[in-house]
């Protein structure tokens, strides 16, 4: 029981993390490279801050939300000036250096050695310990997560995001705000997958810089563009196949390390396939490939 | 301090040396290629796995790898790009295909060789020669050799070849070349044969000097990346000058401030460069990079 608990937990980051990615990439057309360095920066404030601070819950939220839309910009405002790959190679960037001040700052981070030890989360007085308790904080986070999503979407935000998707050139002529909204949209991207990840550290009590990078941010790309872009099904779906699939092997016989790689492996592959035979992916709406076809 | 330099110059050699792969590859396919990388991870292994199998010596074993990188090349252009290009693939779906083929390969490596590094020769280190009263290990002379030649040949290609003419050609104007009858498929696998060449080339040089793990191509294919974007696409001059800024800045923060800052310091250069002027020095500016 407190195994399928376990699993549910990392479904509930992933698919936190995949609805954070696809409000940009699936809604926004916009492909970013960056958001294992915004989990990141969540799970490291939350261990900073509960560690050295001793601080509750909804403050270290709190902090992560604030720092994380703050750093949000960094990737927002170049997407203004750059576009398609260059933009791409923008977020790579923010990646590395993320990365590098998690393995590099070591008075803060500690390194490559890690964080150990993050103490459970305090809610009001109420101090969550056992897995069902993570758990609901998990279903309530990815509630919250899908209910941004939903919000951002609808109305005339959501067209003028679908529209900086198909044609933002288009789109800012007729007079839409075109900045104001990927400012919007990035900060909320930042924000989901910041406090996906201060859940993440507090969860497994431990964090350290490989958890974190730009290869868990290509795997999170493949969530959403595998499990279906623009829509709610899609990255759920995503999310789900991808805890399932290394525990999957595990039973069949492999070693937890060899079931990385070959997860890794299996969903590179399939990022490929899709993109060839079925771009909107599993249960998605937005036709990637079509749709930004070579003007 | 001149030390500090000959160390510079092997990082300068291997940007060089993938930058300029990289340029071919993309002055035919005009997206970011991050499968480049993994073929520089392959050329090194293929040379482990000739080595462990066949017991053969490196003369050997290197030049198979090599050429299991151009396989491995021509291969994923054949079977995935071309494929997404008639599908009207933009450059940012290619780009995510090359991701997904990035980990794909690297995940095959490591599951077929372990995540452990290797060396490609057993034991001892290198013998060095003295140049100008500095030491440099053998291979790090072959890079600097090897760089050199490549550029020299890259430019005679590009620019008195007929077929790097049209490459170049194919490069700046699709749709015309098409017009004008240039088989641009024909060109750009051949253009991407030699870039995985020099990838495989690259590959066993560096698997000679730091050793072969699975992310090794990660690296210095962001230093190809890095070294074209400065020097402008399209410009082989422009690739050798960005490497030499960006293997210098490199090693200046290496050196006077702390190996720990070198990402954060070049990484915020760069996108610092990308505002400023994104099509690099000698290149001209795209839709992509302006507002």
């Amino acid at each position: 029981m407190e195994y399928v608990l376990h699993i549910l937990m990392l479904i509930m980051i992933y698919s936190v993390l995949a609805y954070s990615l696809d409000l940009i990439v699936g809604h926004g057309g916009l492909v970013s490279l960056a958001q294992a360095g915004f989990f990141g920066i969540g799970a490291y404030t939350a261990a900073i801050l509960s560690l050295k601070f001793g601080l509750s819950l909804p403050t270290v939220f709190l902090a992560s939300v604030a720092l994380t839309a703050f750093l949000s910009l960094f990737v927002s405002v170049p997407s203004f000036y750059l576009h398609d790959d260059y933009f791409v190679v923008v977020t790579f960037c923010f990646q590395m250096i993320a990365f590098s001040i998690f393995n590099n700052w070591l008075d803060m981070t500690r390194g490559a050695l890690g964080i150990p030890g993050i103490p459970l989360p305090c809610l009001f007085g109420w101090e969550i310990s056992k897995k069902s308790e993570f758990l609901l904080i998990g279903i309530a986070l990815l509630a919250f997560s899908a209910f941004c999503v939903w919000a951002l979407t609808r109305g005339a935000f959501g067209r003028i995001l679908h529209g900086v998707r198909e044609d933002e050139i288009f789109t800012e002529s007729l007079g839409w705000d075109v900045r104001a909204v990927k400012i919007t949209a990035f900060a909320v991207s930042a924000v989901l997958a910041g406090m996906a990840g201060v859940l993440y550290a507090y969860y497994i009590a431990f964090i350290d810089p490989t958890y974190f990078t730009v290869m868990e941010s290509i795997l999170v790309l493949s969530i959403v563009i595998v499990g279906g872009s623009g829509s709610f099904a899609g990255p759920v779906i995503g999310a789900s196949v991808i805890v399932l699939m290394p525990e999957i092997l595990r039973f069949i016989g492999f070693s937890p390390s060899l079931a990385g790689n070959i997860r890794e492996l299996i969903y590179g592959l399939l990022l490929v396939i899709i993109l060839i035979v079925r771009p909107q992916g599993i249960a998605g709406k937005y036709d990637f490939v079509r749709a930004k076809g070579r003007r | 301090m001149s030390q500090v330099i000959a160390n510079a110059l092997v990082t300068i050699s291997l940007y060089t040396l993938v930058g300029v792969g990289f340029s071919f590859v993309y002055m035919a396919s005009r997206f970011f290629d991050f499968s480049y990388g993994a073929l520089v991870t392959v050329s090194a292994y293929g040379a482990i796995a000739t080595g462990l199998w066949l017991g053969a010596p490196l003369l050997v074993t290197i030049p198979l790898g090599v050429t299991f990188s151009c396989a491995l090349g021509c291969a994923i252009e054949i079977a995935v790009y071309r494929r997404m290009r008639r599908n009207a693939a933009s450059s940012s779906v290619l780009l995510l295909a090359s991701l997904g083929l990035y980990l794909a390969i690297i995940a095959a490596v490591s599951i077929v060789f372990g995540s452990s590094s290797k060396a490609l020769v057993a034991g001892g280190y290198w013998p060095a020669i003295e140049v100008f009263g500095v030491r440099i290990a053998w291979p790090n002379f072959i890079a600097l050799v090897a760089a050199f030649c490549t550029v020299v040949a890259a430019m005679l290609i590009l620019h008195r070849s007929d077929i790097g003419i049209r490459l170049r050609a194919i490069g700046e104007n699709p749709e015309l070349s098409i017009a004008k009858g240039f088989d641009i498929d024909r060109i750009t696998l051949l253009a991407v044969a030699a870039g995985a060449t020099i990838a495989g080339i690259a590959g066993a040089l560096l698997a000679l000097d730091q050793g072969v793990y699975p992310a090794m191509g990660f690296r210095v294919l962001l230093g190809g990346i890095v070294s074209m974007i400065i020097g402008g696409i399209g410009s082989i001059l422009g690739v050798v000058l960005g490497a030499i800024l960006l293997g210098g800045l490199e090693h200046a923060v290496a050196w006077w401030i702390s190996s720990a800052w070198q990402d954060v310091v070049v990484f915020g250069a760069l996108v610092l460069f990308l505002f400023v002027r994104p099509q690099g020095f000698f290149g001209v500016p795209s839709r992509r990079s302006a507002i």
